[in-house]
């Protein structure tokens, strides 16, 4: 598993040198258009068992151990929030980000403290989804988005400046070990 | 004035009863059309549960995998009401597989119906817990059928529906359900068809309060609708289905209206 994981860290982390910030940030502009309309019509239209269903999944995320797990949960979230939306559209252009997402995030492990917060993040929005507040669960989920998109804009224009720096390989350009994902400082 | 069952009736309440019993009568023909279906596919179980009983067998993954035929033959005939059916089995019942379904879901741009491959592995992240499920778990736990839904479909179909199924018990023992999926569009055209012109709005809502059909843009299907509680703005009248948790409500005169 730590091979398989480390060789799709490797090719993200390629992917994630390759791909323009402007691209970068138009991911992260649809990502805020999709995720946060979907936050906000679940707040008028989920159901207990389904705001209990996002909970769990928040919970299993914070117990997984390893990065790429987390990743896959998370992508659960976020696909779960545009299911509990209750549209088809929305689930499916979840469903195409999470796994473009994917790509480029499955190599860019994070500290522990930011995967406390990215959690806390999501929580809130799933309170303001119960409390069917969908301008403050909107609000919350462009928020944390656009966060996630400026730090991936960094880490890729790091990678960018020092690539031509020979013998480096990429992963080692991370602010943390991929096989550390989660688990870091 | 409101018109909750089991109060006093006015005069426009007690018109406003005939529709809803019409609208109930309609939308309650249409359920039992899908749960026929699912009654076939229940006997396909059933039958092939009988024949391995009685070459004196236990039930095994190469049963469940002759029932193919006869489930894909039956979604064939049953294009215009349902795009997937099939048999989910009780956990632990084959003596050579902990977990097992057998799936047909028919697919707008294909000829041929598909099988649904889910992960049935309980180790791995993409697990597919049918166990824990509503449409399966409450059949089991109740003994009697069940409709899930309206939801959007991630595993599956992607697509937005209402999911019937039953229990299949054979001699007092769960063996699994049975179950048919419909898409909320069609189950709603069915209805509407139905419908005709009733001249009064009509919201059928399910036990979490969601709209799984209406005939007014004011209540969207999907969204939730609140009719629990007095509201001198509507005359509303919700009304139990026989074996669904669902209600249909007459919502008379809008806001401001009568």
């Amino acid at each position: 598993v730590r091979a398989s994981e480390e060789a799709l860290a490797e090719l993200s982390v390629g992917r994630l040198r390759q791909i323009g910030s402007t691209e970068l940030r138009d991911l992260g502009d649809v990502r805020a258009a999709v995720g946060g309309a979907a936050a906000r019509l679940s707040a008028c239209r989920a159901t207990a068992s389904e705001i209990a269903r996002l909970r769990e999944i928040l919970d299993r995320l914070e117990a997984a151990a390893e990065g790429t797990q987390q990743r896959r949960i998370e992508s659960r979230y976020y696909i779960d929030v545009a299911a509990a939306a209750q549209s088809v559209r929305l689930t499916m252009q979840e469903i195409e980000l999470q796994a473009e997402l994917g790509q480029l995030l499955w190599g860019t492990p994070r500290s522990a403290t930011e995967l406390v917060l990215t959690i806390a993040s999501h929580r809130r929005v799933v309170d303001a989804i119960e409390a069917r507040d969908g301008a403050l669960a909107r609000e919350l989920t462009e928020a944390h988005i656009g966060q996630i998109t400026a730090q991936l804009i960094d880490v890729h224009v790091g990678l960018t400046r020092r690539a031509s720096q020979p013998g480096v390989r990429a992963a080692a350009l991370l602010p943390y070990p991929p096989a550390a994902a989660g688990v870091g400082p | 004035v409101s018109g909750r069952e089991g109060e006093a009736i006015a005069p426009v309440a007690s018109a406003g009863n005939g529709v809803a019993q019409q609208a109930a009568t309609v939308v309650e023909a249409v359920v039992e059309r899908v749960f026929h279906s699912v009654a076939a596919v229940r006997d396909i179980a059933l039958e092939s549960h009988l024949a391995a009983r009685e070459r004196g067998e236990p039930m095994r993954d190469h049963h469940i995998t002759a029932m193919r035929g006869p489930l894909v033959d039956l979604l064939g005939r049953q294009r215009e009401i349902a795009v997937g059916l099939g048999v989910i089995v009780s956990p632990g019942l084959l003596a050579d597989r902990p977990l097992r379904l057998e799936w047909w879901q028919s697919e707008p741009d294909r000829d041929d119906p598909v099988r649904l491959e889910v992960d049935l592995n309980r180790h791995s992240v993409g697990f597919y817990d049918y166990a824990a499920a509503e449409w399966f778990a409450v059949p089991r736990r109740t003994g009697r059928r069940h409709v899930v839904g309206p939801y959007v479909d991630v595993h599956g179909t992607h697509r937005y529906l209402l999911t019937l199924t039953v229990p299949v018990i054979a001699d007092g023992e769960f063996l699994g359900v049975a179950g048919a999926d419909v898409p909320v569009a069609r189950f709603e055209t069915l209805v509407l068809r139905e419908l005709g012109d009733l001249a009064a709005d009509i919201v059928v809502i399910n036990s979490e309060d969601r709209v799984v059909l209406s005939t007014s843009a004011q209540w969207l299907t999907g969204s939730l609708a609140d009719f629990g509680h007095e509201d001198s703005s509507h005359d509303v009248r919700p009304l139990a289905l026989a074996d669904s948790p669902w209600r249909v409500v007459v919502a008379r005169g809008r806001a401001g209206n009568q």
